[in-house]
């Protein structure tokens, strides 16, 4: 009986194991069968994509009616961005699919202000139908290449890198996909045009200059005394200072730690400009305590901070309170006008309202002498353009950044519809729309988007 | 022995059932705790802000400060690239982009303060980073095309570049 029974266990535990054991491998085969369905879709998605991409280039290109010009513009900047989804929706490991992307990203792009262009019924130039040629052109050998792989795909189940989480089963599949889409990439990288137009994604937008630094070139030294000068003001010795490094981003700046007594991980970062010697960006990470000053209280200690550094006629334009601090932003006036693209950011701790946190890299970026044309359009004419829907609380003129960085001189309308609040833009030289932001306010402060 | 475990059998499956149970039970509660930890945590910015805290913590949990608003800031870069997908999730699911979603430590660990710190901060502008679009650690092994990138900067045992 006993030795039955010992028999019975026995032959239950291995046969539950077994049994476990083919579950488990047959639920890894469906869901790398479900996986490769994904990608594969991705791919052929992909392949259609671009087909159509070449074939729309060409027929806007051709038509001679300015709405179907606008239709097709528009198709071909959604075609581009589902096209990009599906790339980067490949496991193409870590090859460098960066030029493939960008080249997606403006072809959409600048389809889409051409189209905007053709709203407005601007003319679009020779010059930018030159540049839709070489997309053209481009699209129609990526289609060339992507066939290629077609034919590997076609094949079955494919091997996408070179690894796979069941072994044995994948040896005999196509392998090398992953190094044809690296090769596509890198021919890209040569043949794609350099363009540069009204969009986020034009070129001009990576070739930044600095305006707003002095011409003086700094040492290490000097930008200690700097650091400490501003951060921590000059009599304060508690602190440990040393360059770190140096960083060469568009501003270059030495890296700067704040170390007290023996501790093991610096108290106080901060970047200091190479060229001018200025205070780019600082953290204090000390902890902070329960709040004891009100936001105001907050707000006064960061005009104080910013006019003791040099910081004149600046106007706190927004703030957010979390956990303790709260970060408010500053923006430069001159002649009445507020200088968006020169922000300040200044971070509050709210326990004692010393000054945990600044950042200057836009104010350095851009800020410079600026000439204004006096404007076409007076705030009485403004008025008459805004929708008659709209309470109108307060307008002022400001200086806004376009998606492409451009800077535009606008009025700042700010309106409620029902109950809630707007921000519009409107362009003091044209009257055009050029923005409008949606204002949440929150208790934690105001945010648009 | 062996007869006492025979004998006993029922017994046996019930105390098992029973640990089972309560292991169940255990993780449940767990769940509960990490569900209400959410809560707190995602006020304004929802999904975006949870889910980068995550990667800040999965692949940068154990750099300094800066570091971790670092990497939140080349994500936030990547999205805004045309080099790169559109969206915070696209960027951060791009198969084969971040180790700690391949080997699940994404999921694995609940962010700390300090990564939901890094990743607000990262959100609301602040980069240290100059608008690197890469980072990795020197002293891994990684693609090596990957160096051909122009450093810009060093952050704890991150580098990060263009």
């Amino acid at each position: 009986m006993n030795k039955r029974n010992s028999w019975i266990v026995a032959l239950l535990i291995i046969g539950g194991i077994i049994i476990s054991l083919w579950v488990m491998s047959s639920r890894a085969y469906s869901a790398q069968n479900a996986l490769e369905a994904a990608h594969q879709r991705c791919f052929y998605n992909l392949i259609d994509r671009v087909n159509n991409i070449n074939i729309l280039i060409s027929k806007c290109m051709v038509t001679s009616s300015n709405q179907q010009r606008i239709m097709t513009l528009t198709t071909i900047w959604h075609q581009a961005e589902a096209a990009r989804e599906n790339l980067s929706s490949l496991p193409l490991g870590q090859q460098d699919m960066t030029n493939c992307q960008k080249f997606f990203a403006q072809l959409g792009d600048f389809s889409y202000t051409l189209a905007q262009k053709a709203v407005k019924n601007n003319e679009i130039t020779a010059n930018e139908w030159k540049k839709m040629e070489v997309f053209k052109d481009n699209s129609a050998t990526l289609n060339k290449q992507l066939r290629k792989i077609q034919e590997k795909v076609a094949s079955g189940r494919i091997k996408w890198e070179n690894q796979t989480f069941l072994k044995g089963k994948t040896q005999d599949l196509q392998s090398g996909i992953a190094e044809d889409f690296a090769n596509i990439d890198q021919k890209l990288k040569k043949e794609a045009p350099t363009i540069t137009y009204d969009g986020p994604f034009s070129d001009h937008t990576e070739e930044i200059r600095p305006k707003g630094l002095k011409n003086k070139i700094i040492t290490e030294t000097e930008a200690q005394d700097i650091a400490k000068k501003f951060i921590i003001g000059r009599n304060n010795n508690k602190y440990d200072i040393k360059v770190t490094g140096k960083v060469k981003g568009v501003i270059p700046a030495y890296s700067i730690e704040f170390k007290r007594g023996k501790s093991n991980s610096p108290n106080i970062v901060a970047d200091v400009s190479k060229q001018g010697g200025h205070v780019l960006w600082f953290l204090n990470t000390r902890k902070i305590e329960e709040q004891k000053i009100s936001v105001d209280e907050a707000k006064d200690k960061a005009n104080t901070f910013l006019n003791s550094r040099g910081f004149d006629n600046m106007k706190a334009t927004g703030y957010l309170k979390e956990d303790n601090t709260v970060t408010f932003t500053f923006v430069p006036t001159s002649e009445e006008i507020l200088l968006y693209p020169d922000f300040i950011k200044v971070e509050i701790a709210l326990d004692n309202g010393q000054v945990v946190g600044a950042d200057t890299v836009a104010y350095y970026t851009f800020h410079t002498e600026r000439k204004f044309d006096k404007v076409k359009f007076s705030k009485q004419d403004i008025m008459k353009i805004l929708s008659k829907n709209l309470r109108v609380n307060k307008v002022r003129l400001a200086l806004i950044p376009d998606p492409s960085l451009k800077e535009r001189l606008c009025y700042e309308v700010d309106a409620k519809l029902g109950e809630e609040r707007f921000y519009i833009y409107i362009n003091a030289q044209n009257g055009e729309e050029e923005q409008i932001l949606k204002v949440v306010e929150t208790q934690k402060g105001i945010m648009t988007m | 022995m062996k007869k006492l475990l025979v004998k006993r059998w029922k017994w046996i499956l019930l105390s098992l059932l029973v640990v089972s149970m309560l292991f169940m039970l255990y993780n449940l509660q767990q769940n509960r705790a990490q569900a209400e930890n959410i809560g707190y945590a995602v006020s304004a910015r929802g999904a975006d802000y949870l889910l980068l805290s995550r990667l800040i913590s999965g692949e940068a949990g154990g750099e300094p400060y800066i570091g971790q608003v670092g990497v939140g800031a080349v994500i936030l870069n990547r999205v805004k690239s045309p080099k790169f997908p559109g969206t915070v999730a696209g960027v951060i699911y791009q198969p084969g982009a971040f180790e700690s979603v391949r080997n699940g430590q994404l999921w694995v660990q609940y962010p700390s303060r300090a990564n939901f710190n890094a990743a607000r901060d990262s959100i609301n502008g602040w980069d240290p980073t100059y608008g690197s679009l890469f980072f990795w650690n020197p002293y891994k092994k990684v693609h090596p095309w990957i160096w051909t990138r122009r450093i810009i900067t060093q952050l704890g045992n991150h580098v990060f570049g263009k």
